[in-house]
């Protein structure tokens, strides 16, 4: 009889539980739900290479760069940071930023992957935005406390992309539109793309020295 | 660098104290560069992270009180118990403070700050401002510092001990050395880079307040129009 009570009462329990847990699903909108597996499949792959013991660095931040490269949507991503801008340059002027823009984006991020120790990264929340864009909220916890990552996703051509990350409320796309927006207006949209090539110079010296 | 002074004519809108601002900033860029830095390795030389993280946990512990009002001050039950919470376990089983012990068990970490609070009741921040020694500010968020100042532990103390603000300093300028020197070598221009990275910054801190505020569930996003493309053009080159 005992036995009995308990077995119900776990039963009950657990199909309160599922039932919250459909009701919590239930308001997500589809869109949101596949935004959501997105970004995690993507984290998951991340530390998956990241934990791989039998990588060295330099094939982990290939692989990593890899999935990048494939996850976000980089010309969309170079045509939101130039805004305005783009109309005004030649199509030989939006090859090479996009290519630069590339280059330097990836150079940066492989950077942070030296720093990477034993962060956790958990999914916290989304939100479905204009455009039927999603926006995937993540907290990456480490010793030193937590970081707020957010992802801007957008359905592109039947498929996920990342088209922004916004770190501590600071979107990526905002911050090196401000940066492009002055650089073209004092010197010049070629000025700039000369700017992302030096750069680009200073960091494979600085890897390789 | 010549170029850098040369082009203090016209100030874009989200920056009219520019003119004022690009000085100080160099400035500080070179306190930072020939002080703050050096002292900042020195002290990570003597220093294991252990310890460092520590440090930070307890100077965050004790600024408590101004992150207590600020959440009483913006009518927030849940952050303004969650502080009292947070302080009362990690000044006592985290040693005073020297580690946090709150944020495993679930007790969430929030920066709220005196100048949040005034955003949250409607004041604008006013121009983007940089202080000597103390950085990127605006108006709103300076005499919110005062504030945070004021509602210091340590600026109570009978003897004043100027020595624990500097080392709280230099301690979180060792523990972000990564992140700022990686800015300072991947962004185009360091000043907007900071001047950007700081408006956004703040004005999300605030607005997370206010869109929660409203409801959980309504966190509408600041700027939408940043992600609107251009109408699509041929490049100028291109058209007839």
């Amino acid at each position: 009889m005992r036995r009995l009570d308990l077995a119900l009462a776990t039963v009950s329990v657990a199909v309160a539980l599922a039932g919250a847990a459909a009701l919590a699903q239930a308001s997500l909108t589809p869109a949101e739900a596949e935004a959501r597996r997105f970004v995690e499949e993507t984290i998951d792959s991340v530390l998956g290479v990241l934990h791989d013991t039998g990588l060295s660095l330099e094939e982990k931040k290939q692989r990593v760069e890899s999935i990048a490269y494939e996850r976000f949507d980089f010309p969309l991503i170079c045509r939101l940071v130039l805004a305005r801008n783009w109309n005004q340059m030649s199509e030989q002027q939006r090859n090479d930023f996009v290519e630069a823009f590339k280059k330097h984006l990836s150079a940066t991020y492989r950077d942070t992957l030296d720093d990477f120790k034993d962060e956790k990264i958990t999914v916290q929340g989304s939100r479905p935005e204009a455009k039927g864009d999603v926006t995937v909220m993540t907290l990456v916890r480490s010793s030193t406390g937590d970081t707020k990552v957010d992802y801007r996703l957008r359905k592109v051509d039947a498929a996920w992309q990342g088209i922004d990350v916004i770190i501590e409320g600071v979107s990526l796309v905002q911050n090196f539109r401000s940066q492009a927006q002055e650089i073209i207006s004092a010197e010049g949209a070629d000025a700039l793309i000369q700017k992302l090539r030096d750069k680009q110079i200073d960091l494979d010296t600085r890897k390789s020295g | 660098v010549v170029v850098a002074f040369g082009c203090a004519g016209s100030a874009p809108p989200e920056d009219p104290w520019q003119a004022v601002n690009k000085p100080v900033f160099r400035f500080n860029e070179g306190v930072d560069r020939f002080v703050l830095r050096p002292v900042s390795q020195g002290w990570e030389f003597v220093t294991f992270q252990g310890l460092r993280e520590s440090v930070d946990h307890f100077f965050f512990n004790l600024a408590f009180p101004s992150r207590f009002v600020s959440s009483v001050g913006q009518a927030d039950a849940t952050k303004a118990s969650t502080e009292v919470g947070r302080f009362l376990v990690n000044s006592t089983v985290g040693l005073a403070g020297l580690f946090d012990v709150a944020t495993p068990l679930g007790f969430a970490r929030y920066d709220e700050d005196v100048g949040q609070m005034f955003g949250a009741w409607g004041i604008p921040p006013g121009p983007y401002w940089v202080l000597p020694l103390l950085g990127p500010s605006n108006p709103r968020d300076a005499v919110g510092f005062v504030g945070d100042m004021l509602l210091s532990p340590l600026f109570w103390l009978p003897v004043p001990i100027y020595g624990a603000g500097v080392l709280n300093v230099v301690n979180q300028r060792a523990l972000y050395d990564d992140q700022i020197e990686n800015a300072r070598r991947t962004a185009l221009d360091y000043y907007v880079f900071v001047r950007d990275a700081f408006m956004q910054n703040r004005e999300a801190a605030v607005q997370d307040r206010a869109a929660r505020s409203r409801s959980p569930l309504s966190g509408a996003p600041a700027s939408d129009d940043l992600y609107d493309l251009p109408d699509e053009e041929t490049p100028p080159d291109a058209t007839p």
